[in-house]
This record gives structure tokens, sequence and C-alpha cells, in this order.
């Protein structure tokens, strides 16, 4: 396996630091719990928990380094074995660029994760080095002692904040098609803008808005995922939807696939022709950096959501609701044209938390039938300005992630249009502690079966 | 708790995997017999046992009936973040009847011709 990415989720960042942060000199460590899940490119490690070392578990330490008992890393051990868990050890050097896993810190770490692998054969375990600005790590997986060429720690919160296993100093972007952009971003912020991948789910009237302006980023890698054919009612608000592409009923995806060959800046458009969630639509999310929901149903955004937090995906959802018939009501006439930017970060609020997806919702789309009932609203009025207020916004949250261009606190964000009075503000949203989404998918990874053999 | 269950769909269908959340209880056989005239003629499916509910049962998606195309009114959905085939099918069952009649009988939904 050449690269392995470590996930941390948002509320569990700061308590990794506060756990391995040197104290008076003397190194700490910190034992996370992982799930895991294999995508095409590389294999995720997605953080759990973390179980700081309690003082009384450090032993005198050696001519350096941390030394802890054998009755903590017993705990942890039966912890890992309990949640179906490997085991990741974490400490920090503050020196190093990149900084680098000491010669004591791979033999014992070596040593420390071919006993995780006995006790806790078929998950995989390590140990990992956390520097300024990067990370290193050794890896048990699959049976084997791995030192991958290229390992990322990434960090959630409102950026995506990676520390890799190499130095970072890129060397200045040299495309004159990016000069006015890299006044805002950096030099540094454009590489992470063409490292990146972004699945857009849903090709329409809110997803090509976000595919267009992703492309004009220079973004490295778009994943279009819709089945569905351009109409003649999409023509007035899907962006590339050419007379001709309707007449030759040309999948969205395709006609999307052309746009950013058009636009020529270096992005990779990837056609995903299927629908969420078959198996190439989920196969394809999980390959990606941050995700983009254009949907026009909840159980899409359920699922959508439950994929997001499962794997440590960054999630923005868009949506627009236009309802003339309320356009006199007395209550409704000033917020008839309803739309809403979701942008949810894995380990704060997710959409169940804030009451946007609720169990009602989705039996409601299906009069409480199985899923095959669910019926797009061909009918529902759309405006392409209206939608396009959303997509810039959806592209920003994009940008934002990826280059962190504006300070803004990490928590998952919601902001609501209102079409009547042009407005966009920001609304308050809270996590639910009780919220079972949340407890049940957060970092899941690929679920772990126990076989039994007759 | 589904113990003898458990071990009622082992011998009936061989290799079975388990894995629980939370008080649902899933349980993945590797290879069951769809109906004759179906393609494929053999797929992996799910229950999804949750108390004394009625078992939620899925297979693999991409079958095609004896009618030769997609059987009607199945839809794809999200089971722990793998693709499965949801469909329905109403007959009398209870748990003393047994999940290997269940699975049995719930297959037989594909035997169709629609």
């Amino acid at each position: 396996m050449n690269s392995v990415e470590l996930r941390v989720p948002l509320h569990l960042v700061e308590r990794l630091f506060d756990a391995v942060r040197p104290l008076g000199g003397n190194e700490r460590v910190a034992f996370g719990l992982v799930a895991a899940a294999a995508t095409p490119r590389r294999m995720l490690l997605l953080l759990r928990d973390v179980i700081p070392a309690p003082e009384e578990a450090y032993l005198e330490p050696g001519t350096h380094g941390a030394r802890w008992s054998g009755r903590f890393t017993l705990a942890v051990l039966n912890r890992a074995l309990a949640e179906s868990c490997g085991v990741v050890i974490f400490h920090m050097h503050g020196f190093g660029n990149p900084v680098r896993l000491s010669p004591d810190d791979e033999e014992s770490g070596a040593e420390q994760l071919e006993l995780f692998a006995r006790v806790q054969p078929d998950r995989p375990h390590g140990s990992v080095v956390i520097g300024e600005a990067t990370a290193a790590g050794l890896f048990h997986i699959n049976g084997k002692l791995v030192r991958p060429d290229r390992f990322r720690l990434r960090l959630l919160g409102s950026f995506l904040e990676d520390r890799e296993n190499r130095s970072v100093d890129p060397a200045p972007v040299d495309d004159e098609a990016f000069a006015r952009q890299i006044l805002l971003v950096g030099s540094r912020g454009q590489h992470r803008l063409r490292g990146a991948t972004a699945a857009v789910v849903g090709l329409g009237g809110g997803g090509s808005h976000v595919v267009q302006q992703l492309a004009h980023l220079g973004i490295g890698r778009i994943l279009g995922i819709d089945h569905d054919v351009g109409d003649e009612t999409n023509r007035s608000r899907m962006i590339g939807l050419m007379k001709s592409d309707v007449r030759e009923s040309r999948l969205k995806a395709d006609v999307l696939a052309d746009l950013v060959a058009r636009i020529d800046l270096g992005t990779e458009f990837v056609p995903i022709r299927a629908k969420l969630p078959s198996h190439e639509a989920v196969q394809a999310i999980r390959d990606a950096d941050v995700m983009v929901g254009c949907v026009d149903n909840y159980r899409a955004r359920a699922d959508l959501q439950a994929l997001a937090w499962r794997f440590l995906i960054p999630y923005i959802d868009i949506g627009l609701i236009i309802d003339p018939e309320q356009r006199h009501h007395p209550d409704r006439r000033d917020n008839w044209i309803a739309g809403n930017v979701y942008t949810v970060i894995p380990g704060s609020t997710c959409l169940w938390c804030t009451g946007f997806l609720t169990r009602a919702k989705l039996d409601a789309e299906t009069g409480g039938r199985d899923p095959s009932y669910v019926r797009d609203s061909p009918g529902a009025a759309q405006v392409v300005s209206l939608n396009g207020v959303l997509g810039s916004q959806a592209a920003t949250e994009v940008l934002q992630l990826l280059t962190a261009f504006g300070e803004r606190p990490g928590d998952s964000r919601l902001l609501k249009m209102n079409g009547v009075h042009g407005t966009l503000e920001k609304w308050a949203i809270r996590p639910r502690s009780t919220c079972d989404r949340c407890k049940h998918d957060l970092a899941a990874g690929d679920p772990v079966w126990t076989s039994s053999v007759a | 708790m589904y113990d003898a269950e458990i071990d009622d769909l082992r011998q009936a269908f061989g290799d079975v995997a388990m894995l629980q959340q939370g008080e649902t209880h899933l349980v993945r056989l590797s290879s069951v017999t769809l109906p004759l005239g179906c393609d494929p003629r053999a797929t992996a499916a799910l229950l999804t046992l949750r108390g004394q509910d009625r078992p939620l049962i899925y297979v693999q998606p991409g079958i095609k009936g004896p009618h030769g195309g997609t059987p009607r009114s199945c839809s794809e959905v999200l089971v722990e973040a793998e693709t499965w085939l949801q469909f329905s099918y109403q007959f009398p069952w209870s748990w003393e009847d047994g999940l290997v009649r269940f699975v049995g009988t719930a297959l037989m939904r594909f035997a169709k011709h629609e």
C-alpha cells in the first residue's frame, strides 16, 4: 500500500494535540482507535477516539522518548478488540522538516505493531509522529509492516489541514490564468486545489454551476455523478447544456465533461453515469476529499450524510425551494423563495442533528414505502440565477476547505438564502449530543464482518 | 440473541458473516440460490434483524428476472455503506417458521415473470 491517509474528525483534533504535546520536555503519547476503508488511491484510517496515556501509565524514560506500562497497552487493546478497531500510537516531535520517526521510534513502533497485529490481526495499526507542519508513520496493514511512500494526516475543520511525510514548500504556480486568484489563495492554496478531488452529486440546475466554478478554480479532479439525460426543461438552467445535447439525449455527466474540457484549466472531469446509491456512485464518493450534494430528495441527502460521516469527508449540500403559490400568503410572502447551503464537517453538527433530515421527511417522500417510490419533482419551479447563488457559494465553501482563504470557526454551518429579498445569511446550528446517526456513522469506515463457516 | 437462527442459516447456506450495530444484527449470506431463470442464479443476501420485528432482506444489485429484465419495485439502498437491492414481497411468516424458510420464500419473489 503506497499511500495511507489518517483522518481526524473535528471534535478529536484538539484532544489529540493536547494529548501529545510534550510536557516539560518529556514526550507524551496517545493511542487512537481507528476504523479503515480502502479506496483505489489509498488506505484510509479514520480516527474514532483518542485515548491519552494517563500520567500514572508513564514509566521512567529511557535515553529519550516516552515509555509506558504494558497494563495501559492492554487496556487499549481490549477496547480495540471490543470495538473492532485498529490501534495507532501518536507522539510529537518539535523538529524536522519533514518530521521522521527516529530509529528508536521505528524499532519500538515495529514491536508494538507486531503485538497489535497478533491480538487484532484483521485491522490496520500504526505509529505516527506529528511535526509542526508534517507527519510520518509506520503501519501494519494486511499482515506486514508498511512504510508508505505517501502518508497524510488530515485534520478536519473549516480547513482541511494536511500534514504529510514530505516538506511543504511548493514552487510558485506559474500559470497566468490563476494569477489573480493566487492573490487570495496563495501558491500553496492553488497547489492544494490542484491536488484535490471533489465529488459533485447531481449535475443539473445546481450541480452544473458547481462544476463550472470548480473547473475555473483549477481543482484537480471532479467526480461528476448523475445518471440522467438533459432534457428541454433543463436548458434554461443547466450550465453547458446545448440544444444539440437535448436532441441527442446526452447524459448530463457527458455534457459537463465537455464543459470542463472547454474551460481547459487542467481539471480532470470523471463522469460517473450512475445514480446514488449505486455501487459505482458510492465508490466514487469514497475517493473524494470533499463532496457537494446538489440533489432534489431527502433520501439521497441521507445517503450522502451517511457516507460523509463514515469516511470523514466534508459535505456541502445545496437546495432551493420556490413556492409561487405562497407568494401572496401573509406568512410566506417574504420567504417563498428559500435556499440553503449546509457545510457539514465530520465531528461537528450533522444534517440529522439540525433536523434538516428526519425520518418523517424521508417517509413522506415515499409514502412510508421503500425507496423505489421516491419520485423526482419535475414540476418544481427552478431558476438559473437563484441556483447560481447557491452553486457559487458551494464552490466558495470548497475553496475555503481546501485553501483556508478566510479564517472562520471549524464547525458545520448553515447559510440560508432568501430569494425574495436577495440575502444569504448565516444561521446558528448546534450539534445534538443524543444524535444516533453521529454516534453510529462517524468514522465507521468499511463494515467489519465476523465470519462464521459451517 | 439469534444464535440458533444463525446456526440454521449456516447449515442451510454455508458462509455466514455477522455485524452488530446497537440493537440491529446484520447477517450476510455469501451465497443464496435464486429461482430458475434468474441471472445470476446465485448471489449474496443480507438480513437485518431487530428484536422480534419481521426481518428485512436484501440481495446484491444487478439481478435479472426470468423475463430477462430488472425486477419491478426494487430499489438500491445503502446499508452500512454498501449497496444492496431492497425488494418487497408479502408472505405470511412468523419467527416459529425460522429464518431459513423466510429467506427461501422471500427469494421466490424473483420467480415472477413481469
